[in-house]
């Protein structure tokens, strides 16, 4: 399934481009040439690339390289920053990427599930109940459509937080403690956005999971079994409710990623997502197609990593697999 | 054998479908005690009214730039004021508007109706073509939406229009309908009105759209709806990067130019909050009103009655 | 000693309107006896039982009566109190114990959660003995405390639910149609099995169920109810020998015999709905000897030296 979903992006890369009209990659790197800059380095990119993928080559050669190059991580060369290596670039802004995307999202599933879960209990104080039409409103907007209000209202008019950024314009990347507040500063809004718009749908998928779980027998079971409250709320009923909503999680990887690109571009924060505008702006195809696959694999391990613990969370299906 | 109290003996009446016919009344009692429905439903009314009013008040042109002087905050004269480029903000919302909702009905009608189609001959008909399309869009919805259009749209950008915006969403709008509808089909067809309807002899296509469609249609209409959201979803984030259309003033596309052209350093608090504000209404709207026809769908979301 | 229910209510604030779902039922369990509740489906017979569990849902609401252990009315506990008083005091082992256990916790798991939950743990080692020892009391092996319930058959699975039950010595038993989802052969062994728990600790029992044959080789005595009312109650020999109550007489000759042939008899009509209950008595639209009293006046359970008693204008009418 991992494979696939591999094979599927990079297949997907490799022959969109080939399907539009007239040739945009040759075109770019011809326009590059003409621009000047180191147009020496860009005539041996050209030359390069046409000894592998030039139009006089079968398809299936050139398809054939391309995956050979991609099993070796070889991404190709960035058009507009010749000589640096694609891999160079994402690289760079993936600890930033992977970070704010990690913490958040994680922190938006725990706070969200808890707080779906109380909303739904009959045992809880009525305020969580009160919480769902928040629920809902921030659910339905997207991420960046928050990190937009929160820069309009913290920075431009409280002035409490940075505009945008990962560290100080001045600032210079060390493991000292003020660069770590620095980075903590200019992410406390991003991740706001992140947090805030997630916590509403993790809140209302648990609250329907949960309300199936109450109606199931084992809940009344334990009810007459005279079990406590918390224990029925924990290991009863956020427990069982728990199993599809991580399964949740991994397909909405997806959509998490899509709106943290988004999120990164509204608040020019140095990761993947603001590489990957950059790249657009410039029209440089092979970064593009290079953050594009890197993503696409990043999304298929994470939901390799929940495949792996649902077993672990569920015995039924721990047995049901050691049984094949 | 062991005996047991007697049940009744009439046995109830088969019924050819289980969603009893209701009249307008009812449909319109079963609305009202839906405040989500009601509530989406009046702000997807609000903004649609909105901007097909506004057309009269305004002309597409004032939507590019130099329409006005640049920068001006509401007044009088410009109610919403006008961005960096001169562009009459008033235009802008009100074409924005319709224009990304154009993108937005065109990609889900046009997903929903390969959807269902697909769903319905996979889960119909089985066999092969259900194994091959199970998978397939398993695989398929792993990718994330917005990376495969930017990977298309960057190589498409200087043919863009709104139009064409709104079929390539579409070419990924069809997956989560289909795996949805599908499991709904399969659910259905062991019910025991469609057997009885096979039984009796009923063709496919009569089976399918006299006796499945008709309970389906909820179900539908809260698929539409929310492929309709995620399709200006879509979009939007596909303009925002730079890759919609650059020739018609869509939403995303004004928010493109905001952040670009630092409304915010400037101060320019009208830019920033018109399209966000408008696209809030809009996509709250899409969800109250997907919640509200799912809560008609599915009738043990209901609210207890008394 | 025992259980003693004076007018138990319950009704349900529907929509359209009220709902009695049970009205006024009274009866006694003494300690080490066996009760059989009866009644079709709606008849408000796990209703009653859920009520003396105080785990009625809303709309439901104990509108009334008392329920009496050892001079403590389960009815008026408060939450607290009615949590801890659950199986300690009154166990309740569920109707179709396929989804009644947690799935993802083992069966000692639970059964230490039980214990947990009411004060008794005397450290692992003990507990688990404890456990064992409550699994062999239903015939199931040490290596069953590992096991997850979808592991167990069904069978096991009831019987987990009743070790369960037994765990903490319970004055009073609810089992509420304990065998209704197995086969035949588990049913016998559940039963069995339910019985010697129950005659071991001399717990009162109060069975429920639909099935007249089953408890007529279980109970002591059996109960009749119809429409939320109780209709009849005697010792089993009275109630199915000489029943005194139409409906009563009209079950009993719906029971096909083995030697008999014949048409099969049911009861003609179909219960009242519980929103429009007939005034007077609430089987009489389907009673083949009733009277003009019977439409206007409700019979009231009467009071027969024999302790069998029947709620019927014509009771001892052949």
């Amino acid at each position: 399934m991992f494979l696939a979903v591999i094979w599927v992006a990079s297949t997907l890369n490799f022959f969109v481009p080939r399907l539009a009209p007239g040739n945009p990659i040759e075109d770019k790197m011809l326009a590059q040439v003409e621009y000047g800059g180191s147009s020496v380095d860009v005539q041996a990119l050209a030359k390069a690339y046409n000894a592998k993928f030039g139009l006089d080559k079968p398809l299936l050669s050139q398809y054939l390289s391309y995956m050979h190059d991609i099993l070796h991580f070889d991404l190709g060369y960035s058009i507009t920053d010749y000589p640096t290596r694609v891999t160079t670039i994402i690289l760079h802004a993936l600890p930033w990427t992977i970070g704010l995307l990690a913490t958040t999202t994680l922190l938006a599933f725990l706070l969200g599930t808890l707080l779906g879960a109380l909303s739904v209990w009959r045992g809880a104080p009525r305020i969580f109940l009160g919480c769902v039409p928040l629920f809902m409103i921030l659910s339905a907007v997207p991420f960046y459509l928050f990190g937009l209000i929160l820069i309009y209202v913290f920075a431009t008019v409280l002035q409490w937080l940075p505009l945008s950024g990962g560290m100080g314009i001045r600032s210079n990347p060390s493991l000292s403690l003020s660069f770590a507040w620095e980075v903590l500063r200019h992410s406390i809004l991003p991740a706001a956005s992140i947090l805030l718009a997630s916590v509403g749908i993790w809140a209302l998928s648990m609250r329907g999971m949960m309300v199936t779980v109450q109606g199931e027998d084992y809940m009344t079971y334990a009810e007459a079994l005279g079990l406590t409250g918390r224990r029925r709320f924990l290991q009863y009923g956020l427990r069982n409710a728990i199993l599809p909503q991580i399964t949740l999680l991994a397909l909405s990887l997806g959509h998490i990623l899509s709106g943290s690109i988004l999120v990164e571009l509204v608040f020019g924060y140095p990761g993947v997502g603001q590489q990957l505008f950059r790249a657009i702006q410039n029209q440089d195809y092979f970064v593009i197609y290079g953050i594009v696959l890197v993503l696409i694999c990043a999304i298929a391990i994470a939901m390799l990593v929940v495949d792996l613990v649902n077993p672990l969370l569920d015995p039924r299906i721990r047995h049901a697999r050691r049984a094949n | 054998m062991s005996a047991s109290a007697p049940a009744a003996t009439t046995a109830p009446a088969l019924r050819r479908t289980p969603i009893p016919r209701v009249g307008a009344r009812g449909l319109l009692r079963t609305l009202s005690r839906n405040p989500s429905f009601v509530l989406g439903a009046a702000l997807i009314a609000l903004l649609i009214g909105f901007a097909l009013v506004g057309r009269f008040f305004t002309t597409y042109n004032n939507a590019f730039p130099l329409s006005g002087p640049p920068s001006l905050p509401p007044s009088a004269d410009w109610i919403f004021g006008t961005d960096a480029d001169g562009r009459d903000l008033f235009a802008v919302i009100v074409y924005g508007s319709l224009l990304t909702l154009k993108i937005g009905v065109i990609a889900g009608c046009l997903g929903l109706g390969i959807g269902t189609t697909l769903a319905f001959i996979s889960a119909y008909r089985g066999g092969w073509f259900d194994i091959v399309l199970r998978v397939v869009v398993d695989v398929l919805i792993t990718v994330p939406t917005l990376l495969v259009l930017v990977v298309i749209a960057s190589v498409i950008h200087r043919s863009m229009n709104t139009t064409i915006m709104g079929i390539i969403i579409a070419l990924l709008a069809w997956r989560e309908p289909t795996r949805q509808i599908r499991s709904q089909v399969l659910v259905m067809r062991e019910a025991q009105y469609v057997k009885l309807a096979v039984l009796n002899g009923a063709s496919a296509v009569r089976v399918i759209f006299l006796e499945m469609m008709p309970n389906l249609l909820p179900f539908l209409g809260a698929n539409l709806v929310i492929a309709i959201s995620q399709a200006v979803l879509a979009s939007i984030g596909l303009e925002a990067l730079g890759l919609g259309s650059p020739s018609e003033p869509t939403l995303g596309l004004t928010i493109y130019w905001m952040m670009n052209e630092s409304a915010f350093m400037l101060g320019m608090w009208w830019w920033i909050i018109e399209p966000i504000a408008v696209l809030i209404i809009l996509f709250v709207g899409f969800f109250l009103l997907s919640a509200g026809l799912d809560e008609i769908a599915n009738p043990r979301l209901r609210r207890a009655e008394g | 000693m025992g259980l003693h229910v004076r007018d138990l209510s319950v009704t349900y604030r529907t929509g359209a309107g009220p709902v009695r779902a049970v009205d006024s039922v009274s009866f006694d369990v003494a300690q080490g006896e066996r009760l059989g509740l009866v009644g079709e489906s709606g008849s408000g017979k796990t209703t009653a039982a859920l009520a003396l569990m105080q785990m009625l849902q809303p709309p439901g609401r104990c509108e009334g009566g008392t329920a009496l252990v050892d001079g403590t009315d389960l009815l008026a506990l408060s939450p607290p109190q009615m949590q801890q008083h659950r199986l300690r005091t009154i166990s309740y082992i569920p109707q179709g114990a396929m989804n009644s256990l947690n799935p993802v916790h083992s069966v000692e798991r639970q059964m230490r959660n039980a214990m947990l939950d009411h004060g008794v743990s005397p450290g692992r080692r003990e507990m688990r003995q404890l456990c064992i020892t409550g699994l062999a009391g239903v015939g199931l092996g040490p290596e069953v405390l590992r096991r997850y319930p979808h592991e167990l058959s069904g069978g096991m699975k009831q019987r987990v639910c009743i070790a369960i039950g037994m765990l903490l010595g319970p004055k009073i038993i609810i089992a509420d149609e304990p065998t209704s989802a197995l086969d035949v052969v588990s049913q016998r062994l559940v039963m069995e099995t339910l019985g010697r728990e129950q005659e071991k600790s001399n717990a009162a029992l109060l069975l429920i169920g639909h099935d007249i044959g089953l408890m007529a080789q279980f109970v002591t005595r059996l109960a009749v109810m119809y429409a939320g009312r109780l209709v009849e109650i005697g010792t089993i020999r009275q109630v199915l020998t000489q029943p005194r109550h139409p409906y009563t007489r009209a079950l009993i000759g719906s029971i096909p015999k083995l030697r008999q042939r014949g048409v099969l008899s049911g009861i003609p009509g179909v219960a009242p709905s519980l929103r429009q209950l007939p005034p007077g008595c609430a089987f009489h639209a389907r009673c083949t000897v009733h009277v003009d009293r019977c439409l206007v006046e409700r019979p009231a359970l009467d009071h027969d030296p024999g302790g069998h008693h029947a709620a019927c204008h014509l009771r001892d009418a052949a």
